[in-house]
Order: C-alpha cells, then sequence, then structure tokens
C-alpha cells in the first residue's frame, strides 16, 4: 500500500490531524515580526543613549578616570548601552533568520545593516536632542538600571576621599556653594583664577564635580578642580535628592516613634 | 484558474490526476480538500522516497515511515507554506528535516547510502574537474559512488545529492537547506572537492 493510499485511507476515515488554522500562521507571523522590529527600536534607542554619553566631554575622558582603572571601567557607563545595542542587535538578527525567507540573506549583510541603522537612527535621536529624555526615562522606568547608575555616582561623590559633586546653589567671590545628592550643601573654596576660567564652563545653577581637601568638621572642600559633571550624574542630582530626602523624613519618624 | 479552484474545492470531493494544477495551487486547495493533498502526495512520493534513502540510505520500510510522518507534518503545518516558494522545496525542507533528525538519532545504522544504476550525475563531478572524457565518467560505478557518499560529512552528501541526483538549483537548495545561496554554492564547491580527494583516495578508482 502506498503512502498516498494510506493517506487516503485515513482522510476516508476521519483519522488526519487537523492542520494548523491559517490565522495562527498569520499570527505567528505578525508576532515574529513585531520581535524583530521590538529589538530594532530597542537597539536605536540605546545606541542613541550610547552616542549621549561616548559624546560626552566629561565622561569617558574625565581627567580623574585616567589614571585609575577602575574609576574608568565604572564611568564606562555607555558600555552597558553598547551592550544592550548589540544584544537588541543579535536578538533582531536571530528573530529575522527565522522569518520564512530571512535566511536568503547572508548574516554578514543583515548584521552590518542592523548596526548601520542603529548608528543612523540613533544617531538621529541623539542630534534631535532626545537621547538625554530616552536615558532619563530609563533611569525611571527601566527595572534595575538605577543600580547600575548608583556605582558611578557613588564614585564621584565620596567626601572621605575629597570627591563631592551636587548642583551649583550660588556663586561667590571664589566660593561655590554646592547642594550634594544627599541634600547636604558644601562650601568649595578654589583660586579666584582657577574659578573664572571653570565657572564658565559649567555655568551657574548646574552641576559640579569636585576634587580636593575636605574639612573634617564643616562641609567645606578646598578644592584642587571643579569640573562640570559627566552627563549621567547631571541628571540624577534631583532623583537622588529627592531619595535622600524620603530618607531623612523615614529616618526622623523612625525615631519620633522610637521616642514615643 | 481562480474560478477553477473554486468550482473543484468541494469538502473531499476526488481530484481528477488529468486535471493540470500546479503544485502551489494544490497546496492552495488542500484546506479546504484534503483530496489536493493526496495528489500531492502522490506526485512526490517516490522521488522523495529515494531522496531519503540517497541522503541517509535507510532501508525501504524506514524512509517509508520517515516519509509519512513528513506528509503528516506537511498537512498539519499546510498553512505554512509559502507561496513565494515552489511547494517542491517546501517539501523537500521537511522532508530533510525530518531525514537529518531520523540519522542523527541512529547515525550508526545509517552508514549505507542508496544510489541507484540511474544516478549518474556525480560522475559528472569528477569529469567536469578532471576535464575527463565520457570514458572516465562511465570508469566509476555506482558502488564506488556509494562509497565515496558514504566516507562523506553529512552536509556534502546532502548538497551533492541535491544538485547532481535531485538536480535541483542553488535557489531551490538555498530554500531546501534554509541558508543563502552563496552559501549553497561554497557548500557544493567544497563537496565536490571533497568527493574528488576521495575518488583519488578510493583504491578501486585508480587507474
Amino acid at each position: 500500500m502506498s503512502i498516498a493510499d494510506q493517506i487516503q485511507e485515513q482522510i476516508d476515515h476521519g483519522e488526519l490531524p487537523k492542520p494548523i488554522s491559517p490565522n495562527v500562521v498569520r499570527l505567528k507571523r505578525i508576532g515574529i515580526w513585531i520581535a524583530v522590529l521590538l529589538a530594532i527600536f530597542i537597539g536605536m534607542l540605546s545606541t542613541a543613549i550610547a552616542v549621549w554619553f561616548l559624546t560626552d566631554p566629561q565622561g569617558l575622558l574625565f581627567e580623574w578616570s585616567r589614571s585609575d582603572l577602575w574609576y574608568g571601567i565604572v564611568n564606562a557607563l555607555p558600555l552597558f548601552w553598547v551592550l544592550i545595542s548589540v544584544t537588541a542587535g543579535i536578538v533582531a538578527l536571530g528573530i529575522f533568520l527565522h522569518t520564512s525567507q530571512g535566511y536568503r540573506y547572508r548574516t554578514s549583510l543583515i548584521v552590518v545593516t542592523v548596526g548601520l541603522s542603529f548608528l543612523a537612527f540613533g544617531g538621529s535621536l541623539y542630534a534631535a536632542g532626545l537621547a538625554e529624555d530616552i536615558e532619563q526615562a530609563a533611569y525611571r522606568f527601566l527595572p534595575g538600571y538605577a543600580r547600575i547608575v548608583e556605582p558611578q555616582v557613588q564614585r564621584y561623590h565620596q567626601p572621605e576621599q575629597g570627591r563631592v559633586f551636587g548642583e551649583i546653589r550660588q556663586v561667590e567671590g571664589s566660593m561655590v556653594e554646592l547642594a550634594d545628592p544627599n541634600g547636604h550643601i558644601w562650601q568649595i573654596q578654589i583660586q579666584r583664577e582657577r574659578m573664572e576660567k571653570e565657572m564658565g564652563e559649567i555655568g551657574k545653577e548646574n552641576c559640579a564635580c569636585t576634587e580636593g581637601i575636605v574639612s573634617t568638621t564643616q562641609n567645606t572642600l578646598k578644592a584642587d578642580q571643579i569640573k562640570p559633571c559627566p552627563r549621567a550624574l547631571k541628571n540624577r542630582i534631583e532623583a537622588m535628592q529627592k531619595r535622600a530626602l524620603q530618607k531623612a523624613v523615614k529616618e526622623k519618624r523612625a525615631q519620633e516613634r522610637t521616642n514615643k | 484558474m481562480k474560478e477553477k479552484d473554486q468550482k473543484s474545492v468541494t469538502k473531499d470531493m476526488r481530484l481528477s490526476e488529468d486535471e493540470a494544477y500546479s503544485d502551489e495551487q494544490l497546496a492552495g486547495m488542500v484546506l479546504k480538500n484534503s483530496q489536493a493533498f493526496v495528489m500531492l502526495v502522490k506526485r512526490y512520493e517516490s522521488r522523495l522516497l529515494g531522496y531519503i534513502r540517497r541522503i541517509s540510505g535507510v532501508q525501504i520500510e524506514d524512509a517509508e515511515d520517515i516519509l509519512q510522518e513528513a506528509f503528516l507534518d506537511a498537512y498539519r503545518h499546510i498553512a505554512d507554506f509559502d507561496a513565494s516558494l515552489k511547494f517542491s522545496s517546501w517539501i523537500y525542507r521537511i522532508v530533510h528535516n525530518k531525514t537529518i533528525s531520523a540519522y542523527r538519532k541512529r547515525r550508526k545504522q545509517l552508514r549505507d547510502v542508496s544510489i541507484d544504476d540511474e544516478d549518474t550525475g556525480l560522475m559528472h563531478v569528477l569529469a567536469e574537474e578532471r576535464g575527463a572524457d565520457r570514458e572516465t565518467e562511465e570508469a566509476l560505478t555506482t558502488d564506488q559512488i556509494k562509497k565515496i557518499l558514504e566516507s562523506l560529512p553529512e552536509r556534502d552528501r546532502t548538497v551533492l545529492v541535491l544538485v547532481y541526483l535531485e538536480e535541483k538549483t542553488y535557489r531551490e537548495i538555498s530554500d531546501i537547506l534554509r541558508v543563502p545561496e552563496n552559501t549553497v554554492a561554497t557548500w557544493i564547491r567544497r563537496a565536490k572537492q571533497k568527493f574528488q580527494k576521495q575518488y583519488l583516495k578510493e583504491p578501486s578508482t585508480k587507474h
């Protein structure tokens, strides 16, 4: 008995399994394309953020990081976004190859196309000034991202090591008043000539990183350097101050409860 | 043709063998009329049985089992058939995958590939490369081809069988194996080189 006859028999006896519905197949195909587009979209966004970080003159090229490997690594926050872009690219490639005709294209061609589209669209988002907003949104909504950012922030704010960063509140003569991420106010002393040179770069009401000798009794720092903050820090201060305030309020309430 | 399709898709109505439906048209009718599938099975049964045996060397009964399973798979997934492909490429792909997974499960038992006397395609591989004449081509017996094919890795054997014995184009092989055409060309070139190398190593083929 031939296979055709056997199948004929199965049809006659109603034993042939039912074919998968065309709607299910269509949905599967749409799902695959949505996944490809989503991966490309994520890749583009993360490329935009990576470009934003990498083009930060105070980021990787920050003077302090030159002699400190760990500092350099921590500073390399853009690497996280580069990693996300690469992962998104690999995912997009992997799914694309599983589309009905994706296999027809050379892998190298797809890799180059995906890479270039990430750079082109990511670069355009950066040029349009949207990269900063995307990064802020990631900080707010991306689970775990805040924890990745935290070590970098910590490295810039180590008063015991003579490093303080924060929002500039006031500039008077050779004195700068800084509000650090914990909401503490710092008086930063700096040579007048140096101040004139650096402050032009930083601008008032902006973020500054300082390094020098900290007074042991009060929040005062005699600064050797004062520089604009890297981009990642500038966007963190407000959120960190808010968190510090919430923490302080909580502690105060707990204290009051204990006293009662 | 569309009208003809509409008329002839009454559920499970038997289709005449003489009706000149293309494979792709039949595949499009399967969801409405299972008989269209039976017709496709009739068209491909012997060809695919030969293909399974050529690439894996299984016994005819095992080949039939693999093929039946592959046909049932094809029937279940018929909605997945991409009309921009040739039906033959699609069904070959399913059969190929089924055969390879069966082959990998029972690798040791499946070394004996099956070549018929009419399978002269591979003799051209040697003739074409060595600039040899018909005499050289004919000097290679089916037994020798079998031996050489058996000694080749699975991928090399598959592409040689597809291009020389199944007479598939590069595009069709690309659709069957789901790799780009350039890759197919590279695989075929390498497989040919290995085939020729094996031919020279084979003691019975030395002149």
